[in-house]
């Protein structure tokens, strides 16, 4: 601001330079016009960013929500189904050899090190201290990467070793002739040993194949064999017991284990996509209609492990009363029940892998608890499965053919394949995920509920009080609104646990009746406002009707409520407003969630860890969105509210 | 419901036709004095008589005189919830005034577009704190939130905010600066009952914006200032939501955010010590009647009411 008067001082000198008082004057209005908006832009940003954030996040999947960089729009990641699995596999950016940017995904990754003969090096090493050098800073040169530090006297050097305080250092061009980049899995099984060259002591590893005792250095780089997405299509799934032999195959700078398996041609070579603990499930429906639970002790002796696909599930043969035997898999045990599906049904079980599989839910069936999830997605379809048996280990093979389009890249270089995607399932998962017996939408209903019974009650009990004190004489009305105008002042802490007993005594506790029973007894604030407006309607309006015979009922109804649309208009959207966000209130008067409402729903979720993040947001979205729509389309009201009395914020 | 208040009383001058009114009057406003009488008059003398006990809820109360009192004395809890307490007054009352303040001068200058203005300023205001705590963990949070990661552009190692002792209140603090939109607006009708004319009599005086404002400006200013001080000051010592909910319910870290409300609740309905709660209550009351008491006082320094110049 101070900068600004100086172009406005001028004015002073008014009278003698008209002309240039004119310029000066808007050339300082145009100053400051600029300084006042660029002012109102930072401060709105500042306002509008966690809501704007908000809005964004509740869009994204949950991983996108904290992170560093922070990924401004939702999107998601794209994913190549690995051949006939349940398995999604990730697909990466990156440049291939003609520069062009693909897409694949990574078949395998092999960690390196940068390793020195310091034999080579005998005559170039001194021990200098440490202040002498700068960081260290990971540079590639030739093949291999080195930490290269600044010598103060000029010229670059890579530290070898300690030396007591002392570190070893030696030239960078006579290091780079003795290095050499070794995958770090066959540095680390050379045998260690320790290697004197002069007067240093090196930690070393010896290298039988290469006949050489060589010196880690570091820094470590990573290669990633990736393959073009279409040889997704040829992945499949592979008991790790049938991996056979392998030997490595040069894919550009790097190599990765082919295997041998069983059941296939010995001169057929596989390559492993990855390993990982996969589960079980099947179609919750199936599981629920031809399911039947069974006393875990009328299961006859060792049951037979047979496969469902690549499940392996037990087998028991069940005899019926009539003798009559039925083949049952075994889906899921709760102590002394089973739950038994007949094998004819059990045509839908798979396997998934268990990330498709967190936040399970749990239903109870006859005695037997069975997880299930119904926002599972297979093929891009969603679906309600139920989680059975026990986890297996399997590995995903790609055949050989599979890496004749492999190539190898930097791991550092590859990009996660991302297209821009509002998830507005949050929305809908957020109001129906269930949590102890309730959903967020039952939250919703709650406060719907309080909300419209504060309206109802507020409007019914403050209007003929306003009334009165506008409009009738009594004796004792002046003290009365005096009294009136000295409730709003009181704390109400103070009125806390006395207020908690008379609902306690009434049973009301645990129920909504708390959060609105009170309103049928007027407002203090509610009511001197509509007061003040009824004060201002012509009396002589009000005695037209009277002489028409109205009463007073009818005068309120027909004469002073239609005239008093914006005060009510006032009332009911802070009624709205200061329910709905309600937070102490429900907090202490309710404790079964069934009666939360979506404050109180919000603050309970926020300490569930199964109701992640992304939920949260959504939830918490459709929470305030009713108080913005309602301000957006009523901003004169709340403003003049405000105005009105400057009460409460 | 009997009480003398809701019968008439008859006096001989009133005519037939002004009892008749004065009954319909009573009938109107009986609503409101059946819940003046249950849900204030009532729980005022229960409370304070329940200060004085010892009680949990389905027993007895059983009188201890003093006794509450003197244990608060001497409770760790309670000194530590004050102090939290005045500290969130202290960093959240001028601060948000200073802040909402600001935000009305700019808004009261000859701009384009005051609705969208007022709208972006105000919303954050009429959100529930509890809807977008979510958001401010993120926020705030120490590893990949926005506020730490914008210190780190600027080379600052950004504190741990609400996972730290010493930064958990002033976290809260600094929410509360956002939430200024109901000053804004008083503070706006204030500045739009400025006359213009005084503003020009600055200028034919040769001052700029800065006379404008302190000569101008916060005199006339003033009892809003004053309104608005007043109101927050009496609101933030009752402060609950955000330090329950950045607190995790449990004035974490540390006791760091228990405020004297949080410490309330938690005497009453998570310890049971309603007895107490309930002097704790009073305690509070009388806090903030003194000091506004001595706020009150003090304005007649600061404050500048035209009429009393007249």
């Amino acid at each position: 601001m101070t900068e600004i008067s100086p172009s406005v001082q001028p004015v002073k000198a008014a009278p003698a330079r008209p002309r240039g008082l004119r310029l000066s004057k808007s050339a300082g209005r145009r100053v400051r016009l600029t300084i006042t908006y660029v002012l109102l832009v930072l401060g709105a940003i500042t306002m509008a960013f966690p809501l704007v954030w908000m809005l964004l996040a509740s869009f994204k999947p949950e991983w996108q929500i904290l992170t560093n960089p922070p990924i401004w729009i939702p999107s998601e990641w794209i994913h190549a189904q690995a051949g006939d699995t349940t398995k999604e596999i990730p697909l990466w950016y990156v440049d291939d050899a003609e520069g062009e940017r693909v897409r694949v995904f990574d078949i395998g990754t092999r960690r390196y090190t940068t390793v020195v003969d310091v034999d080579a090096l005998a005559d170039a090493m001194v021990a200098v201290p440490p202040d002498d050098l700068s960081e260290a800073r990971a540079e590639e040169i030739g093949d291999v990467v080195l930490n290269v530090r600044r010598h103060k006297d000029g010229g670059e050097v890579v530290a070898l070793a300690r030396d007591g305080q002392n570190l070893v250092v030696a030239p960078v061009e006579a290091v780079v002739e003795a290095a050499q980049r070794l995958p770090l899995d066959y540095v680390n099984s050379g045998d260690r040993a320790a290697l004197t060259v002069g007067d240093f002591r090196f930690q070393a590893r010896e290298l039988e194949a290469e006949g050489l005792t060589v010196v880690p250095l570091g820094p470590e780089s990573q290669l990633t064999v990736v393959v073009p997405e279409d040889a997704a299509a040829d992945v499949f799934l592979v008991d790790p017991e049938a991996l056979g032999d392998f030997e490595y195959f040069p894919i550009g700078e790097t190599d990765l284990p082919l295997y041998a398996l069983d059941g296939y041609p010995e001169d057929q070579r596989f390559i492993q996509v990855g390993l990982e603990t996969w589960q079980p499930v099947l179609d919750l429906d199936e599981a629920l209609e031809y399911g039947f639970t069974v006393p875990t002790g009328d299961l006859p002796g060792t049951p037979e492990m047979r496969r469902f696909e690549q499940a392996t599930l037990p087998v028991y043969t069940l005899t019926g009363e009539d003798g009559a035997a039925q083949e049952v898999v075994l889906l899921t045990q709760t102590g002394p029940n089973s739950m038994v599906l007949p094998v004819e049904q059990a045509d839908t079980i798979r396997l998934s892998p268990l990330e498709k599989l967190a936040f399970p839910f749990v239903k109870t069936v006859s005695g037997v608890s069975l997880r299930f999830l119904d926002d599972y997605f297979e093929q891009g379809e969603k679906e309600s499965v139920g989680i059975v048996g026990s986890r297996v280990d399997m590995a995903m093979m790609a055949p050989q053919s599979a890496i004749d389009d492999a190539f190898d890249v930097d791991s550092g270089s590859l990009d996660r394949v991302l297209k821009i995607r509002f998830r507005y399932e949050n929305y809908t998962e957020a109001l129906s995920r269930d949590m102890g017996g309730a959903t967020f939408a039952t939250f919703y209903k709650n406060s719907v509920i309080v909300v419209a019974l504060n309206l109802l009650g507020i409007y019914l009990s403050v209007t003929p009080v306003a009334y009165g004190f506008a409009r009738l004489h009594a004796p004792g009305k002046n003290t009365l609104f005096l009294v009136l105008l000295a409730t709003m002042m009181l704390p109400f802490p103070v009125l806390l646990i006395p207020t908690y007993e008379i609902f306690r005594t009434l049973g009301m506790i645990n129920t909504l009746w708390p959060l609105f029973i009170r309103s049928f007894f007027g407002s203090a604030f509610f009511t001197f406002l509509l007061r003040q407006f009824f004060m201002n309607i012509p009396r002589e309006l009000e005695e037209a009707a009277r002489i028409d015979g109205a009463n007073t009922l009818q005068v309120l109804w027909n004469v002073m409520l239609p005239l008093s649309k914006p005060a009510l208009m006032t009332i009911g959207i802070f009624t709205f407003w200061w329910n709905w966000n309600s937070f102490f209130e429900p907090f202490v008067y309710v404790n079964s969630i069934k009666n939360f409402t979506v404050t109180l729903g919000l603050a309970f979720f926020k300490g569930q860890y199964v109701y992640s993040f992304h939920w949260l947001m959504a939830a918490g979205m459709t929470t305030i969105l009713p108080i913005i729509i309602l301000f957006f389309f009523a901003q004169r009201y709340f403003i003049e509210g405000i105005q009105l009395t400057g009460l409460k914020g | 419901m009997r009480s003398s208040a809701l019968r008439p009383p008859r006096r001989s001058r009133l005519t037939p036709l002004a009892r008749r009114e004065a009954l319909v009057f009573y009938l109107c406003i009986s609503p409101w004095l059946i819940g003046l009488l249950v849900f204030m008059i009532y729980p005022i003398f229960r409370s304070l008589y329940l200060a004085f006990t010892r009680y949990q809820i389905g027993h007895d109360p059983v009188w201890i005189g003093l006794d509450n009192f003197r244990r608060l004395l001497d409770d760790a809890l309670f000194w530590k919830s004050l102090g939290v307490t005045v500290q969130y007054v202290i960093g959240s009352v001028p601060g948000s005034n200073l802040v909402a303040l600001g935000v009305a001068l700019l808004l009261a200058q000859k701009i384009r577009g005051v609705g969208v203005w007022r709208t972006i300023y105000f919303l954050p205001s009429v959100v529930s704190i509890v809807a977008v705590s979510v958001m401010w963990y993120y926020v705030f949070n120490p590893q990949y939130g926005i506020v730490n990661g914008l210190l780190e552009m600027i080379g600052i190692d950004g504190p741990g905010w609400y996972t730290s002792e010493t930064w958990a209140m002033p976290t809260i603090i600094l929410i509360s600066w956002w939430m200024v939109g109901t000053q804004v607006v008083i503070y706006l009708a204030g500045l739009k009952g400025i006359p213009q004319e005084y503003y020009e009599a600055v200028e034919v005086d040769g001052g700029g914006v800065w006379s404008k404002f302190r000569h101008i400006t916060l005199p006339l200013l003033s009892p809003v200032i004053f309104f608005n001080v007043i109101n927050g000051f009496i609101g933030a010592f009752q402060v609950f939501d955000q330090a329950f909910i950045l607190g995790a319910g449990s004035g974490r870290p540390n006791n760091a955010t228990l405020t004297y409300m949080l410490n309330l609740y938690k005497q009453a309905f998570e310890y049971g010590a309603m007895g107490y709660a309930s002097s704790l209550a009073w305690v509070l009351f009388v806090i903030i009647m003194i000091l506004t008491m001595f706020i009150l006082r003090s304005s007649s320094v600061w404050v500048y009411y035209e009429a009393e110049r007249k």
